[in-house]
């Protein structure tokens, strides 16, 4: 890997209560050669923090639980302060393996796009409800948002820095995952995306029925209002 | 000769007129909240004693009974507060996300350089 690639690069990870899987999606990624890996606790009651740190990763820490969305903020503002050019969005639950990291950066750079989305391939392995979900969600936003994006709920995603002022969001909670997509067909950024692989450790964890309705209606909420 | 609906409005606005003296008493809110709010009460307490003073609007919007007058009146009145408190909370949560983000960033930094003074 470009050491200079790898400078410019920031891997950011929101986490909350991650203490379990957070250690490994760490030194996972800070081995493939990035060294600007940056754990956001947001306010967590375990000892995510510390664990992030002893793995190797820059760490910020809110004092209290803000949500995702100002996680992920928290954590590209902090980048780009920092001179990052691109930067990674993965969440830190071990979903999200990070040697699909260099693919992002590998399609962002030969396609010349502002954003990769990593999609998840909607198999027996994604629980039934998430499947029919992710369907209804990227059917929605087809629609509603005039842009086409296979996943629109995965966590994973590559975003140049000019491209993150452009699209910075409002939302605090997981509603940031569809206002990002409503900024940037607001903004006819170019984009591409690669198929990624997903492990689920827990059925119940991530987004419920009430969240795909909530998720619905944000949508909408963003065509009409944005952010 | 009142009626009982009035004499319970009439015991509600003395009520909050009370409630609302005892908090500025406390400290809870300045002179200018105190006013506003006693503006509000003792308006009630009139309007409610003496249901004449809106018959005149009532005419003009076609609303036969005061009761009806008073709870479309009372719905609007608690709409409007209802809104300025959604947009008061809105700015509140975002104050405190810059807080918390601010605040982080500090620690972040202090401990970065903390650590680059021991190497």
């Amino acid at each position: 890997m470009n050491k200079k690639t790898g400078e410019d690069v920031w891997i950011i990870i929101p986490s909350y209560n991650e203490q379990k899987n957070i250690g490994s999606v760490v030194k996972k990624t800070i081995q493939l050669g990035y060294k600007n890996v940056l754990v956001v606790d947001d306010g967590s009651k375990d000892l995510t923090k510390k664990t992030a740190e002893n793995a190797g990763a820059k760490t910020i820490r809110h004092k209290i639980n803000l949500g995702k969305g100002s996680a992920a903020k928290t954590g590209c503002d902090y980048a780009i302060n920092k001179g990052a050019k691109i930067i990674i969005l993965m969440d830190g639950d071990g979903q999200h393996k990070p040697k699909d990291i260099p693919r992002f950066i590998k399609t962002m750079k030969e396609k010349n796009v502002d954003m990769v989305f990593g999609y998840r391939q909607i198999d027996n392995n994604m629980p039934g409800v998430m499947r029919f979900g992710n369907f209804f969600i990227s059917i929605s936003t087809k629609i509603i948002q005039g842009i086409k994006i296979r996943d629109t709920q995965s966590g994973f995603r590559c975003i140049k820095a000019e491209a993150y002022k452009k699209i910075r969001w409002q939302s605090t909670d997981y509603s940031m995952e569809s206002e990002m997509i409503s900024n940037a067909a607001k903004h006819k950024l170019k984009y591409a995306e690669i198929e990624i692989q997903t492990i689920y450790h827990d059925k119940f964890k991530g987004t419920t029925i009430f969240d795909g309705i909530k998720i619905f209606i944000n949508i909408i909420r963003f065509k009409l209002f944005g952010g | 000769m009142l009626a009982g609906v009035q004499i319970l409005g009439i015991l509600f606005a003395l009520s909050m007129i009370y409630i609302t003296y005892v908090y500025y008493r406390r400290k809870n809110y300045n002179l200018r909240s105190l006013a506003l709010w006693m503006a509000v009460w003792i308006a009630t307490l009139v309007l409610i004693s003496v249901p004449q003073t809106v018959y005149g609007v009532m005419q003009a919007l076609q609303i036969e009974r005061t009761a009806d007058f008073f709870v479309v009146a009372g719905f609007a009145f608690f709409a409007v507060i209802i809104f300025y408190m959604y947009i008061i909370l809105k700015k509140t949560n975002q104050k405190l996300e810059d807080l918390v983000r601010q605040s982080s960033f500090y620690e972040a930094d202090k401990t970065n350089n903390k650590k680059k003074n021991k190497k």
